[in-house]
């Protein structure tokens, strides 16, 4: 049987049929952004783009945790990586994140530092064991998709009693990057395409703010074109109705309450703080820091790692770019100085970030 | 990074589920951790970073295909949703 299911989330004759009802609702100019890397490429890679009604423009925010760490963490990670008896573990999309001067983690690695690329934070947990006399320390990126499975990595270090595993929290929350967009007049946004796996984690509640304080639309969407016309066609109806509204329309993986284990398990070792993105600064409460109890799995405290605001990347326009008010090839950069294969800007490093997708998918 | 995706429990031990993805070509193991519910052979994980994060609803996936076909039918009652 398989996913069966699944599989009628792309059928074509289905998509037409929701795209007619969509361009029937449309009341005007609908501009929505979607916050989720698989959502950029998802809108791309199926087509969906080229074949949305006129009016109904797409931007790709800041929903790339790799395009969002901000050049003075990947500073922090660099210089941690030079440290001795030190192992940075990290995701592989980190790698080749630029922070200032163009380094990055692969070249810092390529001049000796000891960098492990893992696929899940528990196995640092193993690497810790194997290197004794090493601190392992695990970067901490991500959103609230994956600070529970980095808080849950601390709590088995903690009941192994491992006293040489770290990590560098720097995740970042999504509902207040969401706030920061609505409140910078500069933004002009009617919609939000809500993160799908962030959403199982954190539910819709967090929210609610989009349409309560705002009066803009928010909707929980899967993947599929199918689960993203719907969700345009619901935006659509609703604004046409004059009813703002925050929906969940994938309850096939999102429930509106969330993953309640997974956030109790992420509250309990990590607390809300200030966090600084890159391109959109710092946003308060955005972030996610040790608590007291687990302090000593803290790197940064360790450390003594300090994330402060630096000057942008020169000639890189990814702030614009994370805020929807520039498209990526309206950068005087793009396909010239800034390739995916000569990345200038994190943008264009990640496979989920926007410029990469443009460059990938031949927009304009 | 935040990429997840479904796999179909083969069988769990010690609160690890190993789990068929690809259509089968691949197995991971996903730990259980944060899921509220055991989840049983056959059933699909929504997994991301070597942990599981939700057990997929068949029937709400149903639900909403069924949704979408009244959507996009041209039938005049159908306001399925919305
Ligand atoms: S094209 Fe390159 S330099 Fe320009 S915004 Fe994108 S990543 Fe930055």
């Amino acid at each position: 049987m398989g996913l069966k299911i699944l599989e009628q989330f792309h059928d074509a004759e289905l998509c037409r049929g929701v795209l007619d009802r969509l361009r029937q609702e449309l009341d005007g100019e609908l501009r929505f952004m979607e916050v989720c890397g698989t959502h950029t490429v998802s809108i791309f890679q199926s087509g969906l783009r080229s074949l949305l009604p006129e009016g109904i423009v797409h931007l790709s925010g800041p929903g790339c945790p790799v395009c969002v760490t901000h050049e003075s963490e990947v500073n922090a990670f660099i210089e941690l990586a030079g440290r001795d008896r030190v192992i940075i573990a990290t995701f592989g999309d980190l790698m080749r994140v630029p922070g200032n001067r163009g380094r990055s983690l692969k070249l810092a690695q390529a001049e000796g530092g000891r960098v492990k690329v893992l696929y899940s934070p528990f196995e640092a947990l193993a690497l810790a064991r194997q290197n004794p006399n090493h601190t392992v320390v695990f970067l901490g990126v991500g959103f609230e998709t994956t600070a529970p499975a980095v808080a849950a990595t601390v709590k088995m270090a903690e009941d192994q009693n491992l006293d040489n595993f770290r990590v560098l929290a720097l995740h970042k929350t999504v509902p207040p990057a969401l706030g920061a967009l609505l409140d910078d007049p500069g933004c002009n946004i009617d919609a939000f395409i809500l993160p799908g796996h962030v959403s199982t984690i954190i539910g819709t509640a967090p929210y609610g703010f989009i349409a309560e304080r705002y009066g803009k639309q928010g909707v929980v969407a899967g993947f599929e074109p199918l689960d993203i016309l719907r969700a345009l066609l619901f935006i659509a109806r609703r604004r046409r109705q004059g009813r703002p509204e925050v929906a969940n329309l994938y309850r096939r993986v999102v429930a509106d309450q969330g993953n309640p284990r997974a956030l109790e398990i992420m509250y309990e070792v990590f607390e809300p703080a200030d966090a600084l993105w890159r391109g959109l600064g710092l946003i308060p409460g955005s972030g996610l820091a040790f608590r007291q109890r687990y302090a000593r799995f803290d790197a940064g405290r360790e450390f003594g790692v300090k994330v402060q605001e630096t000057p942008p990347l020169p000639g890189c326009r990814c702030g614009e770019v994370l805020k929807g008010k520039l498209n990526p090839n309206q950068c005087p950069l793009f396909e010239k100085a800034c390739t995916p294969a000569k990345p200038v800007g994190p943008c264009m490093v990640s496979t989920e970030g926007s410029c990469a997708a443009y460059y990938k998918y031949q927009v304009g | 990074m935040c990429l997840a995706v479904p796999a179909e429990v083969m069988s769990i031990e010690d609160g690890v589920a190993t789990c068929r993805v690809d259509q089968g070509q691949t197995t991971i193991r996903a730990s259980l951790m944060l899921l509220p519910e055991t989840p049983a052979p056959g059933e699909f994980l929504i997994v991301h970073a070597g942990f599981a994060l939700r057990v997929l609803d068949r029937g709400q996936a149903e639900e909403s295909i069924r949704l979408m076909r009244r959507t996009a039918c041209p039938a005049p009652d159908a306001q399925a949703e919305g």
